[in-house]
């Protein structure tokens, strides 16, 4: 009897945490969807919001803090006014430190974190002395936590390489060579599980076409 | 058996049927009732929530019944909760968020200062403007002379802050004081800082009305905070006619630790061969200085960092003597210095951050003042006295130990309350001839408190008090400081410092009278600031009343008195012009005292009455150079001759008048290159490259027939130098900084 009870009760618990589970893939699919599409700002507080309820709730998982901080970074992107730039990638990188603290040693959580430098440079051009090259460090780390190649870090140093002139060792030609080469990151690149980060590549496919033709 | 299984199952279908939705809405505004877009609205720990739209409005609904927390958040405000019994049916919420004060958009209390950094808004400099000012030859200090409310002292290394002595400026590293920040230098001959620029990653140069946390200066004090953890490790080399060096920095894998040493040999001989100086250098300045340093990263909050270092440097000159023009007077320094410092911080409990530090240093300068004939001999028949006085040999041992402790503990918002104490151990012994004079030592503690209290992000408070005893001079101080800063319209701000600032006397006039009492100022500054995009205004008015300040002959007691007075103007634009990055300043300066010699209130020796400043840079990527001008003007100095009149035992200022205006035009060129592995800086600089004639005072002889100008060694130093690292590509930080 007792053992029957048991296993009732087990039973129950393994349905709750797989409906638990299940709630929590279609909730991030669905927000990562969103995620995908925002245009503008506001979409992108909104998803930001989103992936924050679901951290706060789902305490262990990485994914949550690493999108609620890319919604962040975007919007630091977007926004026009640059004093509202320190405050989003701030609130960004506590949320990277949480994701880093449930998922070490993470390439996407590092390209990332130099994302956020790089938005942080947008606000202060004479900031570059001290943070590009610590972006620069940062994606090179990325690149090795992942030696298959992560395509959005490739991207990242791309972007770089493109905006730093010939004489320095960067140039268009360069950046082109590194983004090619992040497209094809794109096309073999495999994703962990469905919810690991994916995107990237329609961005990567329109600034080839944008550089090329320039 | 079927029973238990039926009753549970049926427990949890009813479970499930009994979940009733409840339908949460609302708006949200800020105090003013204005709408706020995107807040997040959630029940705690569930992944029900909504975020507000353009009007403030939010609706969600939710399967959760009983006791919840409803969460609101947004950036830039203070969070909101409230419990909620949820119990079907729908609920409705008109909530009001507070803006939460925050850095960025605050008002700031310190905006009389001048930083240096990366990562502050009150930010005026960069930590690059400091290397590639022109006049300034990445000397700290000098930089610092582009700035306003500093005077073009050309004969000193030293700042010279709002009609305040050199003396009265006090360079601050990691919170314990610098006893001798510059090399030794020949009387009337400026030498340079010690300590280089690439050491600090935050430079605060504050002209008056700073906190109580610091102390010791009466008219300003020169914030210095050592950088943490280098980047990466790298080696660097510096070759120039003037010098060599070489430095190491490592950076433990772990990125936990860090060590570095460096070592560098001047010596000026071939550069005074090359170009003519007024004096005869029979010893041409010669540096032989080393460094070494740690930092371990002691926890997630925690830091200890050493810093130590070892400069010798020896200079003779010769001049003719002003009494007795066939003669010559020859002057020869021997110095030596050690500095440390050890700094540790850690955040001891939530809020609560410890901030400790200590510093040793130890100055020894040997000088050797002769009178020599035509042919470099000393001279051997009977001279009058006041010319044979000026045969001396003078060896003084300064020591200096302090040990500092802050505790910062951080209210609700950007509020907070520092409080901490120090204590400092001198001894400055003497030796004149073979005559030892009696050492001065002074027990000295401080203690001090200070509130930042912001009341809304537009006003914020401050208040402070630093009280102050020396065993020395038996005399206890209190000195009250108050800051209050109000937000105009957007990015501008007003605010007003008042303190009180106290500062012993220097060792010399103390080595005859220690019971003297400090020296004291009290400081009235308003501040009008506007801090837009890649552009600043600041303008400053401020009155300033010393008191208690040196007398030396024939009232020796401590009741000097003076004023100072002026407005300040800066203003510095980097996105107006393509390129180009400028910064303007002008300083008008009213001040008299009538201190040491001075019979009556008059204008020092020191002050000028206008100056300004115009620093030009521009970044060519193409060229990879960087260009940088900077024109220094200040109008001429009053100089006195004093004579002492006997019979009215006191000085009569027999001849004065002023010098003439001061004119220093500089260009600087940085070319950056990568040169085999290594990154490369070429740097080109020339000094007063117009050649206008700089006169700083005059000097009487004795008799008052001679008058001889003050000038500098040569008019123009040109310097070229070139320095090479590897490790770091810093052409990627020059291309960032300038795009």
């Amino acid at each position: 009897m007792k053992k029957i009870l048991l296993l009732c009760l087990t039973a129950f618990l393994t349905m709750n945490m797989q409906a638990q589970n299940e709630k929590y893939v279609n909730f991030m699919k669905k927000n990562i969807a969103a995620l995908d599409s925002a245009k503008s700002p506001e979409d992108l507080q909104v998803s930001a919001n989103n992936f924050e309820r679901i951290a706060n709730t789902e305490k262990d998982a990485w994914l949550p803090n690493y999108y609620a901080a890319y919604a962040y970074i975007m919007k630091a992107y977007y926004v026009k006014e640059m004093k509202d730039i320190d405050p989003l990638c701030d609130k960004a990188d506590v949320l990277l430190a949480n994701a880093e603290s449930l998922s070490q040693n993470n390439s996407e959580i590092a390209t990332l974190k130099a994302m956020c430098l790089t938005a942080r440079m947008r606000a202060d051009g004479s900031r570059g002395m001290t943070m590009g090259p610590k972006a620069t460090m940062i994606l090179q780390q990325a690149l090795q936590q992942q030696p298959t190649g992560n395509p959005r870090a490739l991207m990242q140093m791309a972007q770089m390489k493109f905006y730093t002139p010939a004489a320095f060792g960067g140039g268009k030609d360069a950046g082109i060579e590194l983004l090619k080469k992040s497209i094809a990151a794109y096309d073999s690149f495999k994703p962990a599980s469905e919810l690991d980060p994916t995107w990237g590549k329609p961005y990567a496919v329109e600034l080839l076409a944008q550089w090329t033709a320039q | 058996m079927q029973t238990v299984i039926l009753t549970l199952i049926s427990i949890f279908s009813t479970l499930g049927l009994l979940a009733q939705q409840t339908t949460l809405t609302g708006t949200i505004t800020d105090l003013k009732k204005r709408p706020i877009a995107g807040v997040s609205v959630s029940i705690a720990d569930s992944y029900d929530g909504a975020s507000t739209d353009s009007i403030g409005r939010f609706a969600f609904s939710t399967t959760d019944t009983g006791k919840h927390t409803l969460l609101v958040s947004m950036l830039g405000y203070k969070s909101w909760e409230q419990p909620v019994e949820l119990r079907g049916g729908s609920q409705s919420f008109s909530i009001q968020l507070k803006e939460s004060p925050n850095e960025l958009t605050a008002v700031v209390i310190t905006a009389g200062a001048f930083e240096a950094g990366d990562t502050k808004k009150a930010t005026v400099l960069k930590p690059l403007d400091i290397v590639t000012t022109a006049s300034a030859n990445a000397d700290v200090a000098a930089a610092m002379k582009t700035l306003p409310g500093t005077q073009q002292i050309g004969e000193s290394a030293e700042l010279f802050v709002r009609g305040g002595e050199g003396y009265e400026t006090r360079q601050f590293i990691d919170g314990t004081t610098v006893a001798n920040p510059f090399f030794g230098q020949a009387p009337n001959i400026a030498s340079r800082g010690r300590f280089s620029p690439f050491l600090f990653k935050g430079t605060v140069f504050s002209t008056g009305g700073y906190s109580a946390l610091y102390g010791q200066a009466l008219s300003s004090a020169l914030i210095l905070e050592s950088i943490d953890l280098p980047e990466r490790s790298e080696a660097s080399a510096s070759f120039s006619p003037l010098f060599v060096g070489a430095q190491y920095q490592h950076l433990a894998k772990d990125s936990l630790h860090s060590w570095g040493a460096s070592a560098g040999y001047t010596n000026v001989g071939l550069y005074f061969k090359a170009v003519k100086q007024q004096p005869d250098y029979f010893k041409a300045p010669e540096v032989l200085n080393g460094d070494a340093n740690f930092r371990i990263k002691t926890s997630r909050t925690g830091m200890l960092k050493f810093y130590g270092s070892y400069a010798k440097n020896i200079l003779g000159l010769r001049n003719p003597d002003i009494d007795m023009p066939v003669l010559k007077n020859a002057f020869e320094l021997n110095n030596s210095n050690i500095y440390t410092n050890i700094s540790y911080k850690e955040r001891i409990a939530n809020r609560l951050k410890l901030q400790t530090g200590f510093s040793y240093s130890q100055n020894k300068d040997n000088i050797h003042q002769q009178v020599q004939d035509a042919d470099n001999k000393p001279v051997q028949h009977t001279l009058p006295d006041w010319v044979a006085a000026k045969n001396f040999r003078l060896a003084t041992n300064n020591k200096l130990m302090q040990l500092r402790a802050v505790v910062d503990y951080k209210l609700s918002g950007l509020s907070a309350v520092k409080a901490g104490a120090e204590y400092w151990y001198s001894k400055d012994e003497n030796q004149y001839q073979q005559f030892p004079v009696a050492a001065l030592q002074d027990h000295f503690t401080a203690a001090f408190a200070e509130a930042d209290v912001y009341i809304s992000n537009g006003l914020a408070a401050r208040a402070g008090v630093r009280a102050e005893h020396s065993s020395l001079l038996q005399k206890t101080n209190v000195a009250p400081r108050a800051s209050l800063a109000y937000k105009l319209a957007n990015a501008a701000q007003l605010s007003a410092d008042y303190g009180v600032f106290y500062q012993k006397p220097q060792s010399q006039y103390l080595m005859w009278h220690p019971r003297q009492n400090q020296l004291r100022a009290d400081h009235y500054i308003v501040t009008y600031q506007k801090i837009g995009f890649n552009k600043v205004f600041r303008a400053q008015v401020f009155h300033k009343e010393y008191k208690q300040l040196t007398k030396t002959f024939p009232d020796t007691s401590s009741t000097g008195t003076g004023y100072a007075r002026g407005a300040e103007l800066f203003w510095r634009d980097k996105s107006t012009f393509k390129n180009f990055d400028y910064w303007v300043t002008y300083s008008y300066l009213d001040t008299k005292r009538a201190y040491l010699n001075y019979p009556y209130e008059m204008q020092p020796t020191f002050a000028a009455t206008h100056t300004a400043n115009l620093v030009v840079k521009r970044f060519f990527t193409k060229m990879k150079t960087q260009l940088n001008i900077n024109y220094q003007f200040a109008a001429g100095r009053p100089y006195y001759q004093f004579k002492y009149n006997n019979g009215a035992q006191q000085w009569d200022v027999l001849d004065q008048g002023k010098t003439i205006a001061y004119n220093n035009l500089s260009f600087s060129a940085n070319y950056l290159a990568n040169m085999g592995k290594a990154f490369g800086v070429v740097v080109l600089s020339v000094t007063n490259v117009l050649n206008s004639r700089q006169v700083f005072g005059y000097n009487y002889s004795y008799d008052g027939t001679n008058k001889v100008a003050v000038v500098p060694p040569a008019n123009r130093f040109i310097f070229l130098g070139l320095f090479l690292s590897w490790g770091t590509d810093r052409t990627q930080d020059a291309i960032n900084n300038n795009l």
